[in-house]
C-alpha cells in the first residue's frame, strides 16, 4: 500500500535535485584529455582561486561528447570543446559563448601504411575517423576533396572506432592501417608501435589551402553566459591565468611534462616533452581572432551546414573585449 | 481369416502382462473384452494393431490385416473440419470419387451432414466422438478395434452413440474387437464376450451373448456378481 | 461511417489524443524547442524528413535488411528447430547456443560484429542473431507440445510420415511459429536500428537518427523515431492478420 506513495516521493525528490540553479562558490571547468588539458595544466595543478568567492575545479573528459552532455545539462562554468561543436551548441540554444582559443591545428593522418605520401596514395585505402561529423572527420574529407579525391567514393571511410582510445589502439595494433587523430595520441601510438608514423600533417595541408588567411582554430574555450554576466571580472582573471599556463607550458615543457604525467594525460613525461611543441598550444582571445574563427566555421558550414547548426553564429557568440 | 493369438508373452520390466496367453476372436462379429481397468486390455489392442510387439508368441493373421481404431478420446485434428478429419485417414487409400461418396455416406450415417464444415472446437463431446466413429468405420479396414470409446459419456449420449455404432456396423458387418469395463455396453452391442483377469492376464471365461432380454438379464446378474 | 467508429476505436483514438496533449503540455513547460519540441513542430519535421531525397533509400534499405534478416532467420529456425524439437540430442546441443544469443546484450553483439564484419553487414547480422533464437525456440516448443495422441492416431491409421509432418506437426506448430515471428519482428526491427545507429552504414534509418543526434536536431530524431514505430506497427498488424487466418479453427 505504501509503495505508490514512495514512488511519488522519489520522483519529487529527483525533480528537486535536478533543478539547475544552485548557489555555488566553485567554478567548474570541463576540459578534454589532450592538448586542451595540456594547455591549462598549470591551472589544473594550482586550482587558482577566482577572487575571494570562487575556487576552481577541473574535470578532464576523454571525449568531446561527454563535455557536450555536461554543457547541455548546464553544469560547467567553463568548457572546452571543438570549435565546430561550440558553434553547433550555441546555434541550438545552449547558453555558452566562445571566450578563447587555446589549441590550434593538431590533427594528423597517421598509421602503419608507409606507402602514403600524397593524397592520391589514399585511393582505395581504408581510413578510420572516429565519428561522423566531428572535426577530424570533416577536416579530412574537406582536405581530400580539395586535393581532388572524392572521400565517399575513392576512400573507404571507417567509423568503427568512435573514441580516441579505441582508434589509437586500433592503429597501434594495426587492425586499421590509417587514421586521423590529434596529438598527443600520435606520439603516444608511435611509442607503442614503431611502425606507426604521422603521414600527413593536416595543419600544413590546411595552410596549403588557405595560407594564413584562415587559422585552424581547432579547440574552443567556452564560458557559461550566466556566469559571465554575473562575474565578468572573474572571467577576465580566469583568462589571464590560462594565458599564464599556456606561456608556462611552452617555456618550461619539462616541468609541464611532469604535471601532464601526474594528471594522467600522458603515460610518461618524456613523451609529453616531445609532444608539447607539436600540440600547437597558443592563446588567443575570441575577440582577437573573431574574423578568422568565423572564416574557419564558414569552411565547415560550406561543407555541410548541419555541422555547425545550419547557420553561422551571430555576434553574441564571441566574447567581447572588456570595456576598461 | 484366422483371428487367434497363440502363446503370447508380454512383460514391462517386472510386470508380466501376458504369460502364455491365447485367444480366438470370431471373425465378422462384435467381440467384446470385459475386464477391470488396467488389466492389459489396451496392451492387447496395441498388440493387435501391431503398434507394440509381443515378447514372444504368434499373432496369426493379425500381422496382415488392416486395423481401424476408435480411441477413448475423439482425437480429432483441431485444424481440420469434420469432413477433412475423416478424409484425413481415407486419402491415398481410394479413388477421389469413391472417397467423396464414402465421406458423404458415413457423415450422413452419424447424422452430422449439416456439420460437415464445422471445426471440432464448435462441436460437443458427443458429436466429436461420432466423427471419430465415422472416421474409423469409413476406413478400409478388416478389423475395428475400439478402446472403451463410450467411457466418458453420459447415459443418454451413450445410447445414441451405440445406436450410431450399430448402424455403422450393420453396413458391412466386419470384425469388431471392443474393449470395455462396462457390463451394460457389452450386453447392448456384443455378440461374443471374453472376460479378462488381472495381469498376468488370463482368459477366465468366454460367453456367447444371448438374444433374448430375459437371458441377457440373467447373464447380467451373473457378470455383475463376478466383477 | 457508423461502423467505422466503434467503441474500441474511439477509446484508442482518445488515448492517442491524450498522449499528444500531455506532450504539448510538457513541451510548453520545458520552454525550449531544443529540449522537447512541440508536437506540431515534430509533425512538421516528419513531413520534412519524408520529403527529403535520402528518406526512401534509408527507409527501404532498413526495411530490406529487416526482411532479409527475417527470411534467413526463419529458414534457419525451421531447419534447426524442427529436428531439435524431435530429437532430444540435437535440442540439448542447440539449447546453450540459443540461450546465449537470447541473453547477450544487443550492444555487445553489435560491438563485436563491427570489428568482425564491418559497418554494412552489422545490422543484418544483428537482426539474425536476435530473430533466429526467438523463432527457433518457438518452433522447438511447438514441436514438443504436439499432442502425442494425435500422432498416435496418425500412425494407427498408417498415415505416411510425410503427411504426419505436414498435416499434424506443422499445423500444430503454427500458433507457436506465428507468435515467434511476431516477437522476432519486434525485437529484430529494434535491433537493426540500434545496429545502424552504431555501425553507421551508408543508408539506414539508424544512420539518419544518429546524424540527427550529432547535429542536435531533436525534432528530426523524434520524427525518425515515429516513422520507425509506424513501420513496426504495420508489420505487427500484418502478422496478426496472417495469424488470424491460420488459427481460424480455434
Amino acid at each position: 500500500m505504501k509503495s505508490p506513495f514512495l514512488i511519488i516521493l522519489f520522483f519529487i525528490l529527483a525533480a528537486a535535485c535536478s533543478s539547475p540553479e544552485k548557489e555555488k562558490s566553485v567554478a567548474l571547468t570541463a576540459t578534454l584529455k589532450g592538448p586542451s588539458a595540456m594547455a591549462m595544466i598549470q591551472m589544473i595543478e594550482n586550482k587558482p582561486a577566482l577572487g575571494a568567492d570562487f575556487k576552481t575545479t577541473f574535470e578532464i573528459k576523454n571525449e568531446p561528447n561527454q563535455v557536450k552532455t555536461m554543457i547541455m545539462q548546464g553544469t560547467p562554468d567553463f568548457a572546452v570543446v571543438p570549435t565546430t561543436m561550440a558553434a553547433l551548441l550555441y546555434n541550438k540554444g545552449q547558453e555558452y559563448i566562445l571566450v578563447a582559443i587555446p589549441v590550434w591545428g593538431t590533427l594528423y593522418l597517421f598509421g602503419s601504411d608507409s606507402t602514403i605520401h600524397s593524397w592520391d596514395d589514399l585511393k582505395g585505402k581504408r581510413v578510420s575517423l572516429m565519428a561522423k561529423g566531428n572535426t577530424p572527420d570533416v577536416l579530412f574529407r574537406f582536405l581530400a576533396k580539395a586535393n581532388g579525391i572524392d572521400p565517399e567514393k575513392d576512400i573507404l571511410l571507417d567509423y568503427s572506432f568512435p573514441g580516441h582510445i579505441e582508434l589509437a589502439n586500433a592503429i597501434a595494433s594495426e587492425i586499421s592501417p590509417l587514421g586521423v587523430i590529434s596529438e598527443p595520441m600520435v606520439s603516444l601510438v608511435q611509442q607503442k608501435n614503431h611502425h606507426i608514423h604521422a603521414l600527413l600533417d593536416l595543419n600544413i595541408e590546411w595552410e596549403k589551402q588557405f595560407g594564413d588567411s584562415i587559422p585552424f582554430a581547432q579547440t574552443a574555450l567556452l564560458v557559461k553566459k550566466k556566469f559571465l554576466k554575473l562575474h565578468p571580472d572573474l572571467v577576465e582573471l580566469y583568462l589571464s591565468k590560462l594565458q599564464e599556463s599556456v606561456n608556462w607550458v611552452n617555456t618550461y615543457p619539462d616541468s609541464a611534462a611532469g604535471l601532464i604525467k601526474k594528471y594522467d594525460i600522458l603515460p610518461d613525461s618524456s613523451l609529453a616533452m616531445i609532444s608539447i611543441p607539436r600540440c600547437n598550444i597558443k592563446f588567443a582571445f575570441a575577440y582577437e581572432e573573431k574574423e578568422g574563427i568565423q572564416e574557419y566555421l564558414k569552411v565547415f558550414y560550406n561543407f555541410n551546414p548541419l555541422i555547425i547548426g545550419e547557420k553561422l553564429p551571430d555576434e553574441e557568440f564571441y566574447y567581447k573585449k572588456p570595456a576598461h | 481369416m484366422k483371428l487367434n493369438l497363440n502363446h503370447i508373452n508380454k512383460s514391462y520390466g517386472e510386470l508380466e502382462i501376458f504369460n502364455d496367453f491365447s485367444i480366438s476372436f470370431i471373425p465378422g462379429s462384435i467381440n467384446c473384452i470385459l475386464g477391470p481397468s488396467g488389466c492389459g486390455k489396451t496392451t492387447l489392442l496395441n498388440i493387435l494393431n501391431r503398434s507394440i510387439l509381443p515378447d514372444s508368441g504368434d499373432c496369426d493373421d493379425f500381422s496382415k490385416l488392416r486395423t481401424s481404431y476408435v480411441f477413448q478420446e475423439p482425437r480429432l485434428l483441431p485444424w481440420k473440419t469434420v469432413k477433412e478429419n475423416i478424409e484425413f485417414v481415407l486419402k491415398g487409400t481410394m479413388e477421389k470419387l469413391e472417397l467423396q461418396q464414402r465421406l458423404d455416406e458415413y457423415i450422413t450415417l452419424v447424422q452430422l451432414d449439416k456439420f460437415s464444415d464445422y471445426y471440432p472446437s464448435a462441436l460437443s463431446g458427443g458429436m466429436k466422438q461420432r466423427v471419430s466413429l465415422a472416421r474409423a468405420f469409413s476406413f478400409n479396414y478388416d478389423i475395428v478395434l475400439m478402446d472403451e470409446p463410450f467411457k466418458a459419456l453420459d447415459y443418454k449420449l451413450k445410447n445414441k452413440l451405440i445406436e450410431q455404432f450399430l448402424a455403422l456396423w450393420e453396413k458391412d458387418k466386419r470384425t469388431v474387437i471392443f474393449v470395455t469395463h462396462d457390463v451394460d455396453e457389452v450386453l447392448q452391442i456384443g455378440q461374443h464376450l471374453f472376460i479378462f483377469s488381472n495381469p498376468p492376464v488370463q482368459l477366465t471365461e468366454q460367453f456367447l451373448i444371448p438374444e433374448s432380454q430375459k437371458e441377457k438379464d440373467q447373464l447380467r446378474n451373473l457378470l455383475l456378481a463376478k466383477i | 461511417m457508423k461502423n467505422f467508429i466503434t467503441k474500441n476505436r474511439l477509446i484508442s483514438f482518445l488515448a492517442i489524443l491524450f498522449l499528444f496533449i500531455i506532450w504539448k503540455l510538457v513541451s510548453l513547460y520545458a520552454g525550449s524547442e531544443q529540449l522537447i519540441p512541440s508536437p506540431e513542430k515534430t509533425i512538421l519535421a516528419v513531413f520534412d524528413v519524408v520529403s527529403r531525397e535520402n528518406f526512401w533509400p534509408a527507409l527501404i534499405t532498413t526495411i530490406g535488411r529487416g526482411l532479409i534478416g527475417f527470411s534467413i532467420s526463419l529458414v534457419l529456425a525451421i531447419l534447426i528447430g524442427i529436428p531439435a524439437g524431435i530429437y532430444t540430442t540435437i535440442r540439448l546441443l542447440i539449447n546453450p547456443v540459443l540461450i546465449t544469443f537470447r541473453s547477450t546484450p544487443i550492444i555487445s553483439l553489435i560491438l563485436l560484429a563491427i570489428i568482425l564484419l564491418g559497418n554494412e553487414m552489422v545490422p543484418v547480422f544483428i537482426a539474425i542473431l536476435t530473430m533466429f533464437p526467438i523463432m527457433c525456440t518457438n518452433i522447438i516448443d511447438g514441436i514438443r507440445k504436439v499432442d502425442p495422441d494425435l500422432i498416435e492416431m496418425g500412425t494407427t491409421f498408417q498415415i505416411s510420415k510425410e503427411r504426419i509432418i505436414r498435416e499434424i506437426y506443422l499445423p500444430s506448430i503454427s500458433p507457436f511459429l506465428t507468435s515467434g515471428i511476431s516477437n522476432a519482428l519486434g525485437f529484430g526491427w529494434r535491433a537493426i536500428i540500434i545496429g545502424e545507429v552504431i555501425a553507421q552504414p551508408e543508408f539506414g534509418v539508424g544512420t539518419q537518427m544518429q546524424n540527427a543526434q550529432i547535429f542536435l536536431q531533436v525534432s528530426e530524431l523524434i520524427a525518425w523515431t515515429l516513422i520507425a514505430i509506424l513501420v513496426s506497427s504495420v508489420f505487427e498488424a500484418l502478422v496478426r492478420l496472417v495469424e488470424k487466418k491460420l488459427v481460424r479453427w480455434k
